[in-house]
């Protein structure tokens, strides 16, 4: 029964996959990349990695489909058509060759791993040190922190980056707003945001405090809360805050700022990072809550875009 | 009973995959979004059933997820029309708010 | 086999034709907007019966009170996509053949 599940989910994805590539109506080719989103984080299941279901149907399905569809709706009201050229024949077949290489070289090196190989024995006898049950947030708040703390500075760096690819008159003006134009149609949106915004809030806490010794974690968290942000702005619930507030400064830098602190003190004590023994699980849950804002607001800051200048604003 | 579960998941994999038939041929835009909209409502589904099948409470936890965020992606598409512009590209009745540099 | 796996049984394959009713009606119907109706109406009433059939094989309160939330969101999301879906449907076809 689950083989041929597992068979199934394959061959569907596969498919998807294929018509997101070949079909040429952009719109179709975005709504099947929303759909191999929704298809992978299902396949995550079926692997019993749920933490990493949560993220792909947080992300995949959930804030990269509206950053596609609205990039894609931008463009066409620019007025370009957003149609896909074929490809010459040449660089199509070293498309085709290039990829069956590399997926050669991954089938070879992913079926040569012997499932006993690997960190699971190590990092389940450093575990009871740091007092929290899920290994992956240990490995990513605990073990491998450094990581983490530089991947936080990426999605700030991405966001600056965004924000410097609106026209210089438009700094420091809040991006092109978001909300419904329909009257009727807004006033729908902006209800369900309403209340989707707190429970996206009260969903968030749970998943950054549950990550801890469930699934969960201030990555997920913070995409969830992003996405109930990114609705109630599409009802008009909320505005975009203007790139200059001081409010919105604090609460993208919180998470870095938190984590970078706590890792400064580690320094002081010792080593950069360092937990000392018996507070490692408070320590994480402070930095996990203080990323998940900030992560959260990155991301739907993201999405909205670059500044805008006030006579394009609704 | 977790035979029955997946025998279950089994056949409602199946019926996402009829629905995106729609997502191929659909010839409006709207079609498109209606079928991505499906999946999501069926993957919560099936993330149900998976944690029924494996006894796991944390995949209720992704049902949750796909459920919150299922309505954001048709939202998104609304948002983005011009009015007046159904199959076709081209010109609407009200211009967008974009941004020309 | 106690009663309560037959009744989850039941619920679930319930539930599945009406997932299958739904995908259907989007396959098979001619336009937009009845699609629209298999899309919001037969879909949903499958997912509460799949986290009926579901709550009740689980028997503990907290998690079925998390399957009811479950259920409780995609009922309003469905709504109010539904909505937004009916009336988008609307213009494409009053833009295609103007009254």
């Amino acid at each position: 029964m689950t083989a041929a599940f597992d068979i199934l989910l394959c061959v569907m994805i596969l498919g998807t996959a294929g018509a997101a590539l070949f079909l040429r109506d952009p719109l179709a080719a975005i709504v099947f990349l929303i759909v191999l989103g929704n298809l992978l984080g299902l396949a995550w299941l079926t692997l019993d990695a749920v933490n990493v279901a949560l993220a792909e149907i947080a992300i995949g399905a959930g804030v990269t489909g509206v950053l596609l569809i609205l990039a894609r709706a931008r463009l066409v009201a620019l007025g370009d058509n957003v149609v896909c050229e074929p490809m010459p024949l040449w660089a199509r077949l070293g498309a085709i060759a290039l990829c069956a290489g590399f997926t050669a070289v991954l089938s070879c090196v992913v079926l040569s791993i012997t499932p006993d190989s690997g960190l699971t024995a190590r990092i389940e006898a450093l575990m009871p040190r740091i007092g929290i049950e899920n290994p992956v947030t240990g490995v990513l708040l605990a073990f491998r922190a450094y990581d983490t703390l530089l991947e936080t500075f990426v999605l700030l760096g991405a966001l600056v980056a965004v924000w410097s690819l609106g026209p210089d008159t438009a700094w420091p003006h809040p991006p092109a707003a978001l909300r419904i134009f329909d009257p009727g149609l807004r006033s729908v949106a902006g209800a369900f945001g309403r209340v989707l915004l707190p429970m996206a809030l009260v969903m968030a806490a749970y998943l950054v405090w549950a990550g801890s010794d469930l699934p969960g974690g201030a990555f997920q968290a913070g995409t969830v809360f992003a996405g109930g942000l990114l609705l109630a702005a599409i009802g008009g619930a909320i505005g975009l805050p203007r790139a200059d507030s001081p409010a919105l400064r604090l609460v993208l830098v919180l998470g870095p700022l938190v984590f970078l602190m706590i890792g400064l003190a580690g320094a002081v004590l010792g080593r950069f990072l360092l937990f000392p023994d018996g507070t490692a699980k408070m320590l994480i849950v402070t930095i996990e809550y203080a990323l998940a804002a900030s992560i959260a607001v990155t991301l739907a800051l993201l999405v909205a875009g670059s500044p805008a200048t006030p006579d394009k604003q609704d | 009973m977790p035979d029955v579960f997946m025998l279950a998941a089994i056949l409602l994999l199946a019926t996402l995959g009829v629905a995106l038939m729609r997502a191929v041929r659909g010839p409006g835009r709207i079609d498109r979004i209606m079928a991505a909209q499906l999946v999501g409502t069926g993957g919560v589904g099936v993330a149900l059933v998976l944690g029924a099948a494996r006894n796991a409470p944390a995949m209720l936890d992704a049902a949750l997820i796909g459920t919150l965020l299922a309505s954001v992606a048709v939202s998104a598409y609304v948002r983005g029309r011009t009015v007046g512009q159904p199959e076709t590209g081209g010109p609407g009745r009200a211009d967008e708010a974009g941004r020309s540099e | 086999m106690t009663w309560l796996d037959y009744a989850v049984i039941v619920l679930l394959f319930t539930g599945v034709f009406f997932y299958a009713a739904g995908s259907l009606g989007l396959v098979r119907f001619p336009d937009a907007s009845s699609r629209l109706h298999a899309l919001t109406k037969a879909d949903n009433v499958g997912l509460g019966l799949v986290a009926l059939a579901t709550a009740l094989h689980w028997g503990s309160p907290a998690i079925a009170a998390k399957i009811f939330a479950v259920w409780l969101f995609a009922i309003m999301a469905a709504g109010m996509t539904a909505q937004l879906l009916a009336r988008t449907a609307k213009d494409d076809d009053e833009a295609r053949d103007p009254p």
